[in-house]
C-alpha cells in the first residue's frame, strides 16, 4: 500500500475483475446446487465443495482488493473494510491467545493485555460494520 | 458505541522484564508483527480515503495503537534475535560479535529486522529503508548481497532471504535458530 500501487483506473479495474471472479463462482454454486437438488447427484457434493473453498477464497480477493484500490463511495467498501479489519484483529487475537497459554505468568499477563486492547477494537469494528451494513440498506 | 482503549496497560507492557526470550518465539512474533502491519495498511489505506468522515478521529486513534504495539513488537523482535545495532557508529552487535557496518547497510538491516516475514522488492527497499527512489535494481541488489556477504561473517549469512520474482526479506527465524543473548 505504498507507491507501487497502481494508478486508479487500473486499481477500479482489478476489483471489478475480483468481483466478476465472484460472482460467476457463486452463480457456478448456485448451478451446481440445483442440479444436486434436482438430481441428487451424490458425484456433485465434492464439486461444491471445492466451489464453496473457492468462494471464500475470491470473496477475501475482493474484499482486500476493494479495501485496497476501492472508493469508500461503492456500497461495499465499508463493510469489507471493517470485515477485512475484524478479520485480522480476531485472527491475532487467536494467536495471542493461543502463545499465552504455555507461557510464564508475566508473559500471560503482557499477552492478555494485548488480546483485550484487541477484542475492544473488534467490539468497536463490529459495531462500525453494523452500521454501514444498516446505512447501505436503508 | 464508542469503545475505549485503556493506555495504561500498554505503558506497564513495554516496561515488563523479558524474562522469556526464547528461540521459539521469534516466528511467532515475527507473524504477530505481520499481521499488525496488515492491520495498519488497512486502517491507512481507509483513513487516507476517508477526509471528513465521522469515523476519522477514531480510526486514527485504532492506527497509533496498532503502531505503538508494531513498534514494541519490532524491538522485542530484535531483542529476541540477539541483533543490536548501533546507529552511531553503524556497528552490528550478535552473539557477542561485532561488525561494522556502512550507514547504508545499517539502514537496510534495520529496516529489514524491523519488518520480518516480509518480502519488498529493490523499488520498495530504495524507497522505504534509504528513502531514495533513485536507486537501480543492480545497485539495491550489490547492496543487498555484500550485506549478505559480510552478515556470513558473524553466522547471519543466512538471515536476508531471497524471494524470487518478490524480493528480499529477514528470516523470521535469525541464525539458524541461535541467539546471542
Amino acid at each position: 500500500m505504498s507507491e507501487l500501487e497502481p494508478d486508479k483506473r487500473v486499481g477500479e479495474q482489478l476489483v471489478s475483475a475480483r468481483l466478476q471472479v465472484l460472482q460467476s463462482k457463486r452463480l457456478l454454486m448456485a448451478s451446481n446446487q440445483r442440479r444436486q437438488q434436482r438430481r441428487g447427484t451424490e458425484g456433485l457434493a465434492e464439486r461444491i465443495e471445492k466451489l464453496r473453498k473457492e468462494i471464500e477464497h475470491a470473496q477475501l480477493a475482493y474484499r482486500v482488493a476493494l479495501v485496497r484500490w476501492g472508493s469508500p463511495a461503492m456500497s461495499d467498501y465499508w463493510p469489507a473494510a471493517y470485515s477485512r479489519l475484524i478479520d485480522l484483529a480476531d485472527h491475532l487475537a487467536l494467536r495471542l491467545k493461543s502463545a499465552a497459554r504455555g507461557g510464564s505468568v508475566s508473559r500471560r499477563y503482557e499477552l492478555s493485555v494485548e488480546v483485550e486492547v484487541l477484542e475492544l477494537l473488534i467490539q468497536q469494528w463490529r459495531e462500525s460494520l453494523r452500521l454501514t451494513i444498516v446505512k447501505a440498506s436503508a | 458505541m464508542e469503545a475505549r482503549i485503556p493506555r495504561e496497560p500498554a505503558q506497564t507492557w513495554s516496561q515488563l522484564p523479558g524474562e522469556d526470550l526464547t528461540t521459539s518465539a521469534l516466528p511467532e512474533v515475527a507473524g504477530w508483527i505481520s499481521i499488525y502491519e496488515e492491520m495498519g495498511a488497512v486502517l491507512r489505506s481507509v483513513i487516507s480515503r476517508t477526509d471528513g468522515s465521522a469515523d476519522m478521529d477514531g480510526l486514527r486513534r485504532n492506527l497509533q495503537w496498532i503502531e505503538e504495539r508494531l513498534g514494541v513488537w519490532r524491538d522485542r523482535h530484535a531483542a529476541l534475535a540477539g541483533v543490536a545495532i548501533d546507529r552511531k557508529d553503524h556497528t552490528l552487535i550478535y552473539g557477542g560479535k561485532s561488525l561494522r557496518l556502512t550507514r547504508r547497510e545499517a539502514d537496510l538491516l534495520d529496516f529489514l529486522l524491523r519488518h520480518p516475514r516480509t518480502s519488498f522488492t529493490s523499488k520498495q527497499l530504495a524507497t522505504l529503508a534509504w528513502q531514495n527512489s533513485r536507486l537501480s535494481d543492480a545497485q539495491v541488489r550489490t547492496y543487498i548481497m555484500r550485506l549478505r556477504g559480510r552478515l556470513r561473517d558473524i553466522g547471519l549469512g543466512e538471515s536476508i532471504t531471497v524471494v524470487r520474482n518478490r524480493g528480499y526479506g529477514m528470516a523470521a527465524n535469525l541464525g539458524g535458530g541461535k541467539t546471542g543473548s
